[in-house]
């Protein structure tokens, strides 16, 4: 079984499950963060040999960890239903709690997952934007100087043009064709140990490209057919 | 030079600080009140990491740290932000900026921030120690009760405990407890299976290890005292040689310099971990054993300092 776990609104994740749909991956559910969270039962086993987790959700639909084989995984944040109405001090805990639990639940599906969790993302880590300027110059991308505290953003208007890049391990999806580009962007992926991310380029003073901005959960649709395509033969290892 | 970030009256830092000035090394203690009078400008360009951090009239360049040991509290509690609502803006913009800060800053960093992220979920560090060869309790996480009654009937006896790093009291399950179990339906519980034996704190630094035993009555020897028992009693402990080089080699495998590994070994000689904090206030075990854990930390965050200084490395006990 293979899944795909998204936002109720990842529409960039809806059009991936129905392409790995059509290219045969099967057993393939959608699972997404409102099913999760209106889940009618959890459980989770950790042990020295290893981690698994069952999950039965509000449909009737029930999961377990050891019969997944892949996952393209792109859940943002998952709040949880049973504990809404709790009163404020007790639902800060509560929302604590569940997330700490998400991570881990989501850490023992085996296989190939794309992103992977972890506390500081639950598809990927999310980082700020000083780390990412210190490694996209690690990985050889032309980059803009960058402060903090970080001076007010310009408006809408001013920003110069954009291009958004999606990288899965070493394949490179809509990137300009420019020297050192491909190249720097895999590099990146690979030093922020993020297998699957957006890499938004843009122009620079000369005409140029240079690092923008990065994200562990890009528009997949901007990677199209061949995207698609290498999506599922990853999944399928 | 080290940056040492805190409350100078918190007892770990202050121990730390004392031993940074034995050792001679050049250092600047940045006291979290005078939040008013702290600026920091950090620039980032073709991935050097340089600025100015101003505290109270002087300013360091940052590029001038190589060794930084972090133990701020929340800066929203600090008496002059509570004192100052104004304060609140230019106090959540210099944490945010020395918080992003410490995580790019090149040098020695206890801990950086992502690398102390993986306590915030028990149950996922305790699958990164397994991956470590190391033994973890039987751990279950749910919101079925009927399964709780029926791990309880597997284990014996079961503690329970929060999933997150908020910080809880350990308790046993006990039959009162039953009554109430249906609530677990709202949010999943961490249930996990009691294990017997003697309690030990091992601090790691870098390579060095500090290992105390604890003898306790109490279910969580934190609060010994606290439930109406003997304050736990505390002794250093020399942990067998593979046993130390698996608490070092998880600590790099989780990105910490520091930690604080809270152990339990079985009559049988097996080690379960229960956790690893990523920012343990040792000065407890250190008062109460007389081991220099303090020296140690400080010889990790100086050595580069130092060997820029003097052309050697420090060396350190085991």
């Amino acid at each position: 079984m293979w899944l795909v776990l998204c936002d109720d609104h990842d529409l960039a994740a809806q059009w991936a499950f129905l392409g790995l749909a059509e290219r045969g991956l099967a057993p393939l559910e959608l699972v997404t963060s409102g099913a999760l969270a209106h889940a009618r039962r959890w459980v989770h086993r950790v042990t020295t040999g290893g981690a698994h987790v069952e999950v039965t959700l509000h449909d009737g639909r029930t999961f377990d960890s050891r019969r997944v084989r892949g996952a393209l995984n792109r859940l943002v944040g998952v709040y949880n239903a049973g504990t809404f109405a709790a009163a404020a001090g007790d639902r800060e805990y509560a929302t604590q709690e569940f997330y700490a639990f998400l991570v881990s639940s989501l850490h023992c599906l085996p296989g190939s997952v794309l992103n992977p969790p972890g506390y500081l993302g639950l598809s990927g880590r999310c980082r700020h934007e000083s780390e990412w300027a210190v490694l996209a110059a690690s990985a050889g991308l032309p980059t803009t100087p960058y402060r903090m505290p970080a001076p007010p953003v310009p408006p809408l208007a001013g920003r110069p043009a954009r291009r958004s890049v999606v990288v899965l391990g070493d394949l490179v999806f809509g990137v300009p064709d420019a020297a050192g580009l491909r190249d720097g962007c895999r590099r990146l992926a690979a030093l922020a140990g993020t297998e699957l991310l957006g890499v938004d380029l843009e122009v620079d003073d000369a005409g140029g490209w240079r690092f923008a901005a990065a994200t562990p959960q890009p528009d997949l649709r901007l990677g199209g057919t061949p995207f698609l395509e290498a999506l599922a033969a990853r999944l399928r290892q | 030079m080290i940056l040492l970030c805190g409350i100078p009256s918190e007892t770990s830092l202050r121990l730390v600080h004392d031993e940074v000035c034995r050792l001679g090394a050049p250092s600047l203690l940045l006291n979290q009140r005078w939040v008013a009078e702290v600026r920091m400008d950090c620039e980032i360009v073709n991935g050097h990491v340089g600025g100015c951090l101003a505290v109270r009239g002087s300013d360091y360049p940052l590029d001038a740290f190589d060794g930084v040991l972090i133990r701020m509290m929340d800066d929203r509690e600090l008496p002059e932000v509570k004192a100052d609502p104004a304060l609140l803006g230019h106090s959540r913009a210099l944490h945010d900026a020395l918080y992003h800060w410490c995580q790019i800053v090149p040098g020695r960093v206890l801990n950086r921030p992502d690398a102390m992220a993986s306590n915030g979920s028990k149950p996922y560090q305790a699958q990164l120690i397994a991956a470590q060869g190391i033994g973890v309790p039987a751990t279950l996480v749910t919101t079925d009760p009927n399964e709780v009654l029926a791990f309880r009937s597997e284990w014996g006896r079961v503690v329970y405990k929060s999933v997150s790093g908020a910080r809880s009291v350990v308790r046993e399950l006990g039959d009162d407890d039953l009554d109430r179990l249906d609530d677990i339906r709202w949010c999943p519980v961490q249930f996990q299976q009691h294990v017997e034996g003697e309690d030990v704190r091992v601090h790691v630094i870098g390579e060095e290890v500090f290992a105390t035993a604890i003898s306790s009555g109490a279910t969580d020897y934190r609060y010994a005292a606290r439930e109406g028992g003997d304050p736990a009693a505390l002794r250093p402990l020399d942990l067998p040689d593979e046993l130390a080089g698996r608490c070092v080699r998880l600590t790099a495998a989780l990105g910490l310099g520091f930690s604080g590994i809270d152990l339990r070994l079985t009559p049988d000689g097996e080690a379960v971990c229960f956790e690893v904090n990523p920012s343990p206030a040792f000065s407890y075990y250190e008062a109460n054993t007389g081991q220099p854990i303090a020296a140690a930390v400080a010889r990790y965050l100086a050595d580069t300092s130092l060997r820029a200084t003097s052309g050697r490395p420090l060396t350190g006990a085991r």
